[in-house]
């Protein structure tokens, strides 16, 4: 994908967006999840989080799968984001920092984030994302989750802008 | 894209591909205490380093070695004067924790300068984010290459468990430290000190940067990048001699294990993939050296790309082999490419030999021999004859990509109880002969490089610079050799006063 469409995407999922974004399911709704994220090492850029619910034959995190988002403007350590009015289940949660604000998770050539991220309780995955069930945790009233960001080692300052 | 919070459309298409790759297993959570290290060989290799003391070359050295001018015999070339960088794993031990395999070690430069009168020397540990993190802990972390632990710490990368332990590049004017499953780590060039990690551009940050690049006769340099996970994938990488980025290319080469070194000829770059394969569900319980396994039905395949343009591919297959390295190729009118690798049977040496010196234990392998391969314009390839035992093999820089005549490599005298390699060795193949120089009992030594004479146009117009461990009296020596005459010997040594762990490769940078 070119880097404008990125960005385009990026403008109108954004404005969509509160900071506690209600899920759009129309049932009953009368849960809430508060995801405490946590090691984010700077106030450059945004945070962004999802919540995802397990659908049939979606390989989280799966954009299927996804039923609510949210970001805050950085702050170095971590914040709260609370999800209200969900529907009693179970919820997993991922998210990244957004150091440079181009409102998407940077890759290299071979798909491993050059910016940090995380998944719900810590899980990681063995060669890629964590699966669902170490990611997610049941909400029947209201619950907490971790998610702490982590961030790769690889930020040496790019002498060029690449040219593949 | 659904309108959903978070815009991570290469986040999915790389999770798609089962993608987040890392290097080594994403293995459990944030561990609170890494575990798992099992039995410790620690104990086993000192007990037999008291019996044994060849062993020397597999001790822990101190963090920092310093020597300000090193006792010199014989005379010392006036014009063989620069800096001499070498790399390889070197803290094998820490925390009173041992690795279990030769190139598990956090690596470490040495560096000789040599100016005229005077030759100094330094060591310096390189202190990647990696060993920081160990440090700081007070334990292992990590599993390495070879030695795995049952629960390490979050690995958001390669770079996490990146070792920079094989190898030392001096390219545009910056001093790099090697590794083969990351980027490079960048070297202060007064200090030494690591800097942080290389990223070519963006997209290549984290993108792993083999240890044997070549550079043409122009100052072209050329590397691959060998990623295993999520899927095997190799990057191609061309880089101009000021040390720009020129372009970049990714082969999905199918079934492949770690490859160590490649071949470039004026044409093409030359990959060979030995049936020495990568498993990744077998990664998820065991090392990276673990998920691998030997396929001796299988071919070895090899990849031949355009320099020009890296779409333009054929493939080869040879019978199956192992290597690491190889001397060089070149390329005839009709596309026939000859390349030397030194070649054994099967990888024993890695799987063996080279794992159980750690505890102290000579475990035999298949030799590494001195081999030519053919590979016609179509069709397959062959091996085209077979010599003696031979490792590290190099040639003068300005053949590199053209038809050699002299190849230099270590070999073994025909009866030897030492180490595997005792004789330095100069081969020319235009007349079939080889001269060699034994270092003699109780000596090992380590790769040695050709180093042309300043405006010296034979390939064998120079010296051969290289190290030597002495075993028998415990430190290593510096040797230079006239390559006209490698059987007369070093014309010159500089001796330390303390033994370096052995190593791998290294880089000679001249005045």
């Amino acid at each position: 994908m070119n880097r404008k469409s990125r960005f385009a995407a990026a403008a109108a999922i954004t404005a969509s967006l509160a900071l506690s974004a209600p899920a759009t399911s129309g049932m009953a709704r009368a849960a809430e999840l508060s995801v405490a994220v946590s090691g984010v090492n700077s106030g450059k850029g945004r945070v962004y989080v999802a919540l995802h619910r397990a659908a049939d034959g979606v390989k989280f995190p799966d954009s299927k799968g996804h039923v609510a988002g949210a970001w805050r403007m950085a702050r170095k350590g971590g914040f709260s984001v609370i999800f209200t009015g969900l529907e009693p289940g179970r919820y997993a949660v991922n998210g990244f920092h957004d150091n440079n604000g181009n409102g998407d998770l940077d890759t290299n050539l071979l798909g491993i984030p050059t910016e940090g991220y995380g998944f719900g309780n810590g899980a990681t995955g063995l060669f890629g994302p964590a699966g669902f069930e170490p990611s997610s945790i049941d909400v029947k009233e209201a619950a907490t989750i971790r998610l702490p960001i982590g961030y790769p080692d690889s930020t040496g300052t790019p002498d060029r802008e690449g040219n593949r | 894209m659904t309108a959903c919070g978070i815009p991570r459309r290469r986040f999915l298409a790389a999770s798609a591909a089962s993608g987040l790759a890392g290097f080594a297993p994403f293995a459990s959570a944030l561990a609170a205490s890494a575990g798992g290290w099992g039995e410790e060989w620690g104990g086993a290799f000192a007990t037999a380093l008291g019996r044994n003391r060849m062993l020397l070359g597999w001790k822990t050295p101190p963090d920092r070695l310093d020597t300000k001018s090193l006792a010199v015999t014989g005379t010392w070339p006036a014009a063989l004067t620069g800096r001499f960088f070498r790399n390889g794993p070197s803290i094998h031990d820490r925390f009173g924790q041992r690795y279990r395999h030769w190139f598990d070690g956090d690596g470490m430069i040495q560096e000789f300068a040599i100016d005229g009168c005077r030759i100094a020397h330094r060591g310096r540990v390189v202190r990647t984010p990696k060993l920081a993190r160990e440090d700081a802990a007070g334990r292992r972390l990590y599993s390495g290459y070879a030695t795995h632990l049952d629960s390490q710490a979050l690995v958001q990368g390669p770079d996490s468990i990146n070792a920079a332990n094989i190898s030392v590049l001096y390219h545009g004017g910056e001093l790099l430290a090697l590794w083969e499953g990351g980027s490079a780590v960048r070297l202060d060039d007064a200090t030494l000190a690591a800097s942080g990690f290389k990223a070519w551009s963006p997209q290549l940050a984290g993108v792993p940067f083999s240890a044997h690049p070549k550079v043409d006769p122009d100052g072209t340099l050329w590397n691959i990048g060998c990623a295993l996970l999520p899927r095997p994938a190799l990057v191609l990488y061309r880089i101009d001699r000021a040390g720009r980025l020129v372009k970049t290319g990714l082969v999905d080469a199918g079934p492949m294990g770690l490859i160590h070194d490649f071949v470039v000829t004026h044409k093409s770059l030359v990959i060979l993939i030995h049936p020495f394969l990568f498993d990744p569900v077998r990664a998820e319980q065991a090392s990276i050296l673990d998920a691998h396994a030997w396929k001796p039905q299988a071919e070895t395949r090899v990849l031949v790309v355009d320099k020009e343009d890296f779409r333009k591919r054929r493939w080869h297959a040879l019978p199956a082999c192992f290597g690491f390295h190889y001397g060089n190729g070149w390329e005839e009118a009709d596309g026939t490419i000859r390349l030397d690798h030194c070649l054994a049977s099967d990888p024993g040496i890695l799987i063996e030999t080279l794992r159980y010196v750690m505890k102290g234990e000579f475990r035999p392998s298949a030799p590494l021999r001195y081999s030519r391969i053919v590979l016609p314009p179509k069709g397959e390839g062959r091996i085209e004859y077979q010599a003696d035992e031979a490792e590290f093999a190099k040639v003068a820089p300005g053949a590199v990509g053209r038809r050699h005549r002299f190849v230099y490599t270590l070999g073994t005298p025909d009866s030897s109880e030492d180490w595997r390699f005792r004789t330095v060795v100069k081969r020319d193949l235009e007349r079939g002969t080889a001269e060699s120089f034994d270092y003699g009992p109780g000596r090992i030594p380590e790769e040695h490089l050709f180093v042309p004479r300043p405006g010296g146009r034979s390939e064998d117009d120079g010296w051969l610079i290289g190290t030597v461990l002495d075993w028998k009296k415990g430190v290593t020596a510096l040797s230079a050799f006239d390559a006209r005459a490698v059987a007369a010997g070093p014309v010159a040594q500089a001796r330390l006063p303390y033994p370096l762990p052995l190593g791998f490769h290294g880089a000679f940078v001249g005045d």
